[in-house]
């Protein structure tokens, strides 16, 4: 399965390494990732393009939620 | 004000009691301004004892466990503790030295990337650069670790922050991010719930740490007697309800209790209660999800779906879904009468004891016995952590919580070593409750430098050592699946537990029989004495029941000369 998955978190080393972190746990290859700052640099928008095992994207979405460096994290398209 | 002091500050007005860690070079100022607050600060002997401590702590007093490290060693020390609580779901805050700024990424003396080494296994951790920042990120780290679900994070604090002047806090609030309300029960989900289970006819519930956090034994006891359902429980669920109540069977899993296990098996309907349905809970997901619904009670979002895949998922507080799910049960249908598979299942759990009871020749110890008579002659409300092997498998199969949340062990993350520890950090929020480690030879070994601290504040804690001069549960695996190649398990007798507890103040006894364990403990409750008790229990012990790794829970492996066959017949027939 292939996962989109939007994420929004605070502009830090710390919130981008722990989020490749959260991917590395949940087993997923990484097709592409794109960051850039927002709203003058206070915060990070990405785009995840991954690949793993069916529901897995949907549980790195709600699991990056449960810490406080991720305002949203969304699970915009997934693809057999 | 200098920061430092105003940190101390902040976290003596949040309700901080007791800091447990060691100083050192980077922490200095920290150090400095707690000598002049009213927040103790327990010196430790290695920084992994001040994590477990500050978890012990937490577990009772239901508020976060703070501990301390300088930078470098000190900190990196922590990592096991933090990782451990992070498995358990345990509110701690860890709060390090770092080098000066101008230092950092410089690989200076003591230097270490702290917030990186922990961040798979930690809900937030930060260093904070900037001296103004400090408060607020105190109040964010301290409050999140207890917001959802609950976790440890850490505070990585530069020397020169810590000694910059900054103004005074006012007032404080974490920021939103850090302060986000636990989902809401879904009214619509718990109606769907309420259906499944009252169309169920061997409903079973599954009782995970979640619930002892949530405080939810009341909820599940009103939901078990009103659908005359089982209660199990997973390791770190033990103690929810109380273990004496008719309706609980124990712990279930790999190395669960018999009845326990076998409700599972029966069951048509599971409705687990903030557990991660973790393999050593419920064995391969796939067989647990066959031929039963499944309804999943957890605060965690992620938790849906990970290992098994739920009929219903009902997310949020256990505590409150459960108190909703009760309510619209109740409107469904009538209390149902008295269980009789529970009943039936007890009467095996009940014949398990009695079997384990009669191979006592009286040659050697038993662990089993030795937890049977802690649980007859220890008070209700005492407190028990253990380390990890095969006590702790005892002591979940035998020892009976009557009191909620007095169990604390090292679920997830199974650190030998843990037990002493959370026993001392147990006893400084409980000083008037009995706190007892059950602990093994090997854990005891990894921390007992903690019997330093328990002379040096005067916190009697009583460990009961399971002294069977061997990595006992490794062996146990060697012997079953290793064709008995044993290799690097087995002690010599060369190290004297006595000797060595008496070396940190604390006295210590061998207890050659059950009688004179007896005598020994109740004495040490009595006078509130801090004892280490070693007991020699038989080196050729192995833990049963055991479900093999990998298999579902029928594969169970019961105690040699133990016949359940005719028992689990009359289970199944039963409705």
């Amino acid at each position: 399965m292939k996962f989109v998955l939007h994420v929004v978190c605070v502009n830090s080393a710390d919130a981008v390494a722990k989020m490749m972190l959260a991917v590395k746990q949940g087993n997923l290859s990484i097709e592409s990732v794109n960051i850039h700052s927002i709203d003058g640099g206070s915060r990070l928008s990405a785009v995840l393009l991954l690949s793993g095992e069916e529901g897995k994207g949907e549980w790195l979405a709600n699991k990056l939620l449960n810490f406080p460096y991720y305002q949203s994290a969304s699970l915009m398209k997934t693809k057999e | 004000m200098r920061a430092a002091d105003a940190l101390v500050n902040e976290m003596a007005r949040r309700g901080v009691e007791v800091v447990f860690g060691i100083p050192g070079g980077a922490s200095m100022p920290f150090y400095d301004a707690l000598k002049d607050s009213d927040i103790k600060s327990i010196l430790v002997r290695h920084e992994q004892q001040a994590v477990h401590a500050a978890e012990g702590y937490a577990r009772i007093k239901g508020r976060p466990g703070v501990c301390s490290g300088t930078s470098g060693p000190g900190a990196t020390n922590l990592i096991t503790g933090l990782v451990d609580a992070y498995m358990d779901s345990i509110p701690v805050l860890a709060i390090t030295g770092q080098v000066v700024r101008s230092f950092m990424g410089t690989d200076a003396f003591q230097e270490a990337d702290i917030v990186g080494l922990v961040l798979p296994h930690i809900k937030y951790a930060v260093t904070v650069k900037d001296p103004n920042r400090l408060i607020q990120e105190f109040v964010n780290a301290y409050s999140v670790s207890m917001n959802g679900r609950y976790g440890p994070t850490l505070l990585d604090i530069p020397r020169d922050v810590l000694t910059e002047d900054v103004k005074k806090a006012e007032d404080i609030q974490p920021e939103p991010l850090f302060n986000r309300p636990p989902p809401e029960p879904d009214i619509d989900s718990i109606k769907q719930a309420a259906k499944l289970v009252v169309d169920s006819e061997k409903p079973v519930i599954l009782v995970g740490g979640g619930a002892v956090y949530s405080m939810a034994g009341r909820e599940i006891l009103q939901l078990a007697e009103h659908i005359a359902a089982p209660i199990v429980t997973t390791t770190m669920g033990k103690g929810a309800v109380p273990e004496d109540h008719p309706l609980v069977l124990g712990v279930v899993g790999m190395h669960g209790r018999v009845e326990a296990d076998l409700a599972i098996i029966e069951s048509d309907t599971v409705i687990c209660v903030g557990t991660r349905l973790s393999d050593r809970a419920i064995g391969p997901a796939k067989e647990f999800e066959k031929g039963r619904k499944v309804i999943h009670i957890d605060v965690d979002f992620s938790e849906f779906g990970k290992n098994v895949k739920p009929s219903i998922s009902l997310p949020g507080d256990a505590r409150k879904v459960l108190a909703e799910l009760v309510e619209y049960i109740k409107h469904l249908i009538p209390r149902r009468p008295e269980s009789k598979l529970a009943q039936k299942l007890h009467d095996i759990g009940s014949a398990y004891e009695e079997y384990m009871m009669s191979i006592d020749d009286g040659k050697v110890l038993h662990s089993w016995k030795v937890v049977s008579i802690l649980n007859e002659i220890l008070p209700h409300d005492t407190i028990i952590t253990t380390g990890v092997g095969q006590h702790q498998m005892w002591a979940q199969l035998f020892w009976k919580t009557r009191t909620p949340g007095s169990w604390i062990t090292s679920g997830g993350l199974g650190t030998m070593g843990f037990g002493l520890p959370a026993a001392f950090g147990a006893k400084v929020a409980a000083p008037d409750r009995v706190v007892v480690d059950l602990d093994g030879d090997g854990s005891f070994l990894m921390t007992c430098q903690t019997l330093a601290c328990v002379t040096d504040y005067e916190c009697p804690v009583i460990t009961v050592i399971f002294d069977n001069r061997s990595l006992g549960m490794v062996k146990q695996w060697q012997d079953m699946f290793y064709s008995k190649r044993y290799k690097d398990v087995e002690y010599n007798d060369r190290t004297d537990l006595l000797k060595l507890s008496e070396a940190f103040g604390v006295e210590a006894f061998r207890a050659e029989t059950y009688e004179e364990l007896s005598n020994i403990v109740r004495r040490a409750v009595r006078t509130n004495s801090a004892a280490t008790i070693d007991v020699p229990v038989d080196k050729g012990e192995l833990v049963f029941p055991m479900v093999p790794p990998g298999k579902w829970l029928q594969d169970v492996k019961l105690p040699p000369g133990f016949d359940l066959t005719q028992r689990m017949i009359n289970v199944s027939r039963m409705v």
